[in-house]
């Protein structure tokens, strides 16, 4: 028997009977539970603006970074509360916890939120950036600050 | 063999040998319970409140979702039919709720103000805050629709659209 490619890493019976192998297909079957069926999982976010050592930006406990791969495909249901800037105006990027396929690549959207009373907001698809996505709004690249926030909601193809 | 089961598929047992489960239709159960995930998705009841004015009247023309397990995607488009509040910020309920503190993008689509007419692109946030509601929200610095951007009172032929997918509690 010849085994197909597994990108989601399901078993499948090795042997030529599947009728001997009803153990295999409750293997099968828990996985696709899991893959499916399970919670997201829970990844570590970074937030970058500037260089240096002080690029990375301080976020708040209320971040969360959800992330769900199905083999090829990534969904990530993210959200970045900026605790303290950086002080450094200029692109911000965060990190994609499996790689895109290329760069340049559509990911999904972003949307950020300058102030907690959403003073003054920003929609745009995001592309990525090797490993990293791009999450600067586009109504200028000031440095971040407390109370900002940023939204991430992608799907995309991994090459991991 | 351990298993939370959260899809409820139907495994085949170990005794399955049976004259009241053959093999092979454990593994036609199994097989019709993982094509059921690309069925027809399931309506929902959506409830859409401006301001004061609240369960205002429309039609829907679409209001359904697909879950499976964590993960639900949904679309939705209403025609409004009846009055909202000027001014009055517009909220969504009666869907699904993520587990998420605070507010979480969920997907993105718009709304129609036929009196201009103008369409209004826009991001879609959960509040799990004090609103507890989808809310529209701007894209272009102005807040959120109903009480910002967008300020009108809904009124008949109006149209609030979106579509997108999160991890649910």
């Amino acid at each position: 028997m010849t085994l197909y490619t597994q990108y989601a890493g399901i078993p499948v019976p090795e042997s030529t009977d599947i009728a001997d192998e009803p153990f295999t297909l409750q293997q099968m079957a828990a996985a696709i539970d899991d893959i499916w069926g399970g919670a997201f999982d829970t990844y570590t976010p970074q937030l970058i603006q500037g260089a240096g050592a002080t690029k990375y930006i301080t976020l708040n406990s209320t971040t969360f970074a959800r992330v769900k791969k199905v083999g090829k495909t990534v969904y990530l249901q993210t959200r970045l509360d900026v605790s303290a800037g950086t002080g450094s105006a200029g692109e911000a990027l965060t990190n994609l916890p499996y790689p895109a396929v290329s760069t340049d690549e559509p990911l999904g959207t972003v949307f950020c939120a300058r102030g907690g009373a959403f003073s003054v907001n920003n929609w745009n698809i995001q592309t990525a950036k090797s490993n990293l996505v791009t999450v600067g709004c586009n109504n200028g690249v000031s440095s971040l600050s407390s109370g900002d926030f940023i939204l991430l909601l992608l799907c995309y193809e991994t090459s991991g | 063999m351990a298993t939370t089961n959260v899809l409820a598929l139907r495994f085949p047992k170990d005794s399955d040998t049976s004259a009241s489960k053959t093999f092979e239709t454990a593994v036609a159960d199994l097989a019709n319970d993982i094509d059921a995930f690309a069925g027809a998705w399931t309506t929902i009841t959506p409830t859409v409140n401006q301001g004061a004015s609240t369960n205002i009247a429309k039609t829907v023309n679409i209001a359904r979702h697909r879950t499976i397990g964590k993960w639900l995607e949904w679309e939705m488009q209403l025609s409004i039919t009846g009055t909202g509040t000027a001014s009055g910020l517009i909220t969504v309920t009666g869907f699904p709720a993520p587990k998420n503190a605070g507010y979480s993008l969920i997907g993105q689509g718009g709304i129609r103000d036929t009196s201009v007419p103008t369409k209004f692109s826009s991001p879609i946030l959960y509040d799990s805050g004090s609103t507890t509601a989808w809310i529209w929200a701007a894209s272009d610095g102005n807040g959120k629709m109903g009480s910002s951007r967008f300020t009108a009172a809904f009124a008949s032929g109006d149209l609030i659209y979106g579509s997108g997918w999160y991890e649910i509690a």
